[in-house]
């Protein structure tokens, strides 16, 4: 019985800590180029083009070669701009920058939020401005 | 020229032809050995167009994979491991430089990279050995001290790219493709299987039969789930924590470390933000690491917060840990409410077990890499003379090991004399089979002083 005990106590230690299940360091996503995360991009992530952009409910559509999906923007999204290709450092975003017609890779959110982007990574068409507060 | 020459160099010719001849012919090589070749010269050599770092900056193969004060100190100050201190665009808040030297520890930006000056935390290097045995979790991979090391996947093949975007970059805009590059797939591939390669590839199967009696009884407190209860979350003084029978594989727990009173880098009036572990925002949880491993590659915890084994041992009995969500867990499972009570003679003896387990994987690895040394040919010296160096630097981690702790003095002996002669062999090139049988012989005797079986 005791043992019993021990292992419901040590399996909620190990399990119900917040985000216990988001094991891939996310610091340092944010300068990974976009289609570049190891293990993700090409396997889990979403690359496509921004459809359609539903702001009062925080939805994107985007657009891939197998056909359009619908994409949840919680709060706990992080949105990266993947400036790399203009060789200008990436800064956080926010829901705003997310533009029709930027291309995006996303990772969803396990389990039941599994329509909730985890991160999203934006590339703008052109280098934008440098927004310092935003860094 | 005289007649005498012509005939000793036809001589030579005739017998390095008869010698080649009778070589038998080698096989193909292995492409997992090849892949670990790659990923070694790599670790060691590959700084990614970035700041001059590799990964053996930090994870120093001399120091077995990690890094402590007293090496520090011993490297030049263009040492890659300073570029905060001389790159100017390095400067300011990519490491601190006073704590790095005092303590060893390392700047990483775990909770994001929008407030450099107050959003950082201080890590000490954790050796890769063992890696094999010691990342699988029932929730994926952990790598790291926190367990959420590595970007993607989390898994340790793609550790080396958050390493080199945190650690190898030459500013602190972390552009790809100026500042750094970032590993190719095949790089990435080779960095895991070396990785993987090192060390321990399987985990103990305790108890050993050892022949020191406060080893030994160090070994019965480790194991007694009553009392030292240390198997509980280092099983087989491994990384993994098995509760009533569940295998929770490498796990993570809080056990109050940053809780710990009068912490060195608190003494020297640096402002250290408290490390909140696991996540973002963390929950205050750090990753089981295997203590077979321990002894020789202090200091300890995820903040180099101890310098000596017998200190950590001591941590599992203070009250930042029995005050810990793992420490009170512990404790109410206790019949008395105790969650880990120990009298000093017992964490030494504790410590005493865990120093002749290092000695003895020490021991295991130097035999591993006498015997690849003695099947080489010929031809091969310079690879025999770099197996022999490391097999020789095992050797002496054993015996600074084991006698820290003042234990048993006649296997210090012998390791002296394995060093003597693998120092010794590294100088010959013919006979040299016979002479690493030799080191290999005396080697046997260190574990036959260390446990009954010397098989076990």
């Amino acid at each position: 019985m005791m043992r019993a005990y021990l292992t419901k106590i040590v399996v909620l230690l190990a399990l119900l800590s917040p985000g216990a299940l988001a094991l891939g360091q996310q610091q340092t996503e944010r300068y990974i180029p976009l289609g570049q995360s190891p293990g993700l991009s090409g396997k889990v992530t979403l690359i496509g083009e921004i459809a359609a952009v539903d702001a009062p409910s925080r939805r994107l559509t985007v657009a891939t070669p197998q056909g359009a999906r619908s994409v949840k923007v919680s709060d706990r999204t992080s949105i990266w701009i993947d400036r790399s290709l203009y060789r200008k450092t990436n800064l956080t975003g926010r829901f705003d920058d997310l533009k029709t017609g930027n291309k995006v890779e996303v990772l969803f959110a396990e389990g039941a939020d599994r329509q909730v982007a985890r991160w999203i990574k934006m590339q703008p068409p052109e280098p934008p401005g440098d927004s310092p507060a935003r860094r | 020229m005289p007649k005498g020459n012509s005939f000793l160099r036809a001589g030579v010719a005739l017998f390095a032809l008869i010698s080649l001849s009778a070589c038998p012919p080698r096989p193909p090589p292995d492409p997992q050995a090849v892949l670990i070749a790659k990923g070694r010269e790599i670790f060691f050599n590959e700084t990614f167009n970035g700041n001059g770092r590799t990964c053996g900056t930090c994870h120093r193969e001399e120091r077995n994979f990690t890094l402590d004060a007293s090496f520090i100190a011993t490297l030049p100050d263009n040492d890659p491991l300073f570029v905060a201190e001389f790159v100017p665009a390095l400067k300011d808040n990519f490491e601190n430089p006073r704590l790095m030297r005092a303590f060893g520890l390392i700047l990483e930006n775990l909770d994001g990279f929008d407030d450099l000056p107050n959003k950082f935390v201080m890590r000490g290097v954790p050796h890769v050995l063992g890696l094999r045995t010691s990342v699988d979790s029932n929730q994926g991979p952990r790598t790291g001290w926190s367990g959420d090391g590595a970007p993607g996947d989390g898994r340790l093949r793609s550790f080396a790219v958050g390493a080199v975007i945190q650690h190898f970059t030459r500013t602190l805009n972390r552009i790809p493709g100026v500042d750094f590059r970032l590993p190719t797939e095949e790089e990435l591939d080779a960095l895991e299987a070396f990785q993987l390669s090192l060390g321990r590839q399987q985990d103990l199967t305790l108890p050993l039969k050892l022949k020191n009696p406060v080893a030994k009884r160090g070994q019965e407190i480790f194991l007694d789930d009553s009392l030292g209860k240390c198997n509980l979350c280092h099983v087989n003084a491994g990384a993994t924590a098995n509760f009533g029978g569940a295998s929770l594989g490498n796990a993570n727990f809080n056990t109050g470390v940053e809780n710990l009173p009068d912490q060195p880098l608190d003494m020297i009036g640096e402002r250290v933000p408290p490390d909140d572990g696991f996540g973002r925002p963390g929950d205050g949880t750090f990753n089981i690491p295997p203590l077979v491993e321990a002894a020789d590659t202090g200091p300890f915890f995820h903040n180099n917060a101890i310098e000596t084994i017998e200190g950590a041992v001591a941590f599992y009995d203070g009250e930042a840990f029995n005050n810990s969500p793992a420490g009170r867990a512990l404790a109410r499972l206790d019949p008395e409410g105790n969650s880990i009570e120990l009298d000093g003679t017992q964490i030494v003896a504790i410590a005493a077990f865990l120093r002749t387990i290092n000695a003895l994987e020490n021991i295991r690895q130097s035999m591993a890499l006498l015997t690849e040394a003695a099947g080489l040919g010929f031809f091969e010296h310079e690879r025999a003379v770099e197996l022999l160096r490391r097999a020789s630097k095992e050797a002496d981690d054993a015996a600074r090991v084991l006698a820290g702790g003042g234990l048993s003095p006649r296997a210090v002996r012998h390791l002296d004399a394995v060093r003597r002669l693998a120092y010794d062999v590294a100088a010959v090139r013919f006979g040299r089979r016979d002479s690493i049988r030799r080191v290999i012989a005396e080697e046997e005797k260190v574990r036959a002083e260390l446990v009954e079986d010397s098989g076990a």
